[in-house]
């Protein structure tokens, strides 16, 4: 799960590859332009950011999730890194 | 225009990462991100709280005050074992003072995607007005 609130949903992009996922995308602020700012704490601009998780990924099962600013990401195992039971004759 | 002071100072840290000491994962009340600016027919506040639904806001204007409570639904996290974590959930609260300039029975608020967009026009007498010079 990752906060990112204020985000147009068609702004973020998102990539998967073995086992990483890549997120990406671009936060805009407007203010209008006849505004003075009081106070400037939220942060936009463009945000790039790769994560490595401890499985590998089936990326075709990956669902994606934007909601109330929070995007959750649901990341299964892949097939070949599922354990196995291996019959003893 | 002083019209806006901080009332709340910082309780807790969001970022977990400048975190010392582990704490539980809902720990207190963090105060939101927020943005504030003033154009000639309002003064609008914005308040970033990622994770609260547009039910669970609440906002309201007592005395001088402004004040906007965000509680967060925990029972999505139930059952779930981190396996890492660098930010905390939990509810956010912050408040303003405002002063007469703010016509109070104007405020209105919005919600979309974790942020909070709050209006408050002016009233109509402290609005700017250009000065005939005869």
């Amino acid at each position: 799960m990752v906060e990112l609130p204020g985000i147009d949903k068609n702004d973020l992009e998102i990539e998967a590859k073995e086992n990483t996922i890549r997120i990406r995308g671009r936060k805009t602020i407007a203010y209008g332009e006849q505004a003075s700012v009081h106070r400037r704490e939220r942060i936009s601009g463009v945000f790039d950011r790769t994560l490595s998780v401890p499985i590998r990924i089936e990326p075709g099962g990956i669902k994606a999730e934007y909601r109330n600013g929070v995007l959750a990401l649901f990341i299964p195992r892949a097939e070949a890194d599922k354990p196995r039971s291996i019959k003893v004759n | 225009m002083p019209t806006w002071q901080s009332h709340r100072s910082c309780k807790s840290s969001k970022n977990a990462r400048w975190r010392r000491k582990p704490r539980p994962r809902y720990p207190g009340v963090f105060v939101p991100v927020t943005d504030i600016f003033e154009t000639p027919e309002a003064l609008t506040v914005v308040l970033e709280m990622p994770g609260v639904d547009r039910n669970s806001i609440e906002a309201s204007v007592e005395n001088d005050v402004v004040t906007i409570e965000g509680r967060i639904d925990s029972t999505k996290y139930e059952g779930m074992r981190p396996v890492y974590t660098e930010y905390n959930v939990g509810h956010y609260a912050r408040s303003f003072e405002i002063s007469d300039k703010v016509d109070r029975s104007k405020i209105s608020a919005e919600m979309k995607d974790g942020v909070v967009t709050i209006v408050l026009p002016k009233a109509e007498q402290s609005k700017p007005r250009k000065i005939q010079v005869s």
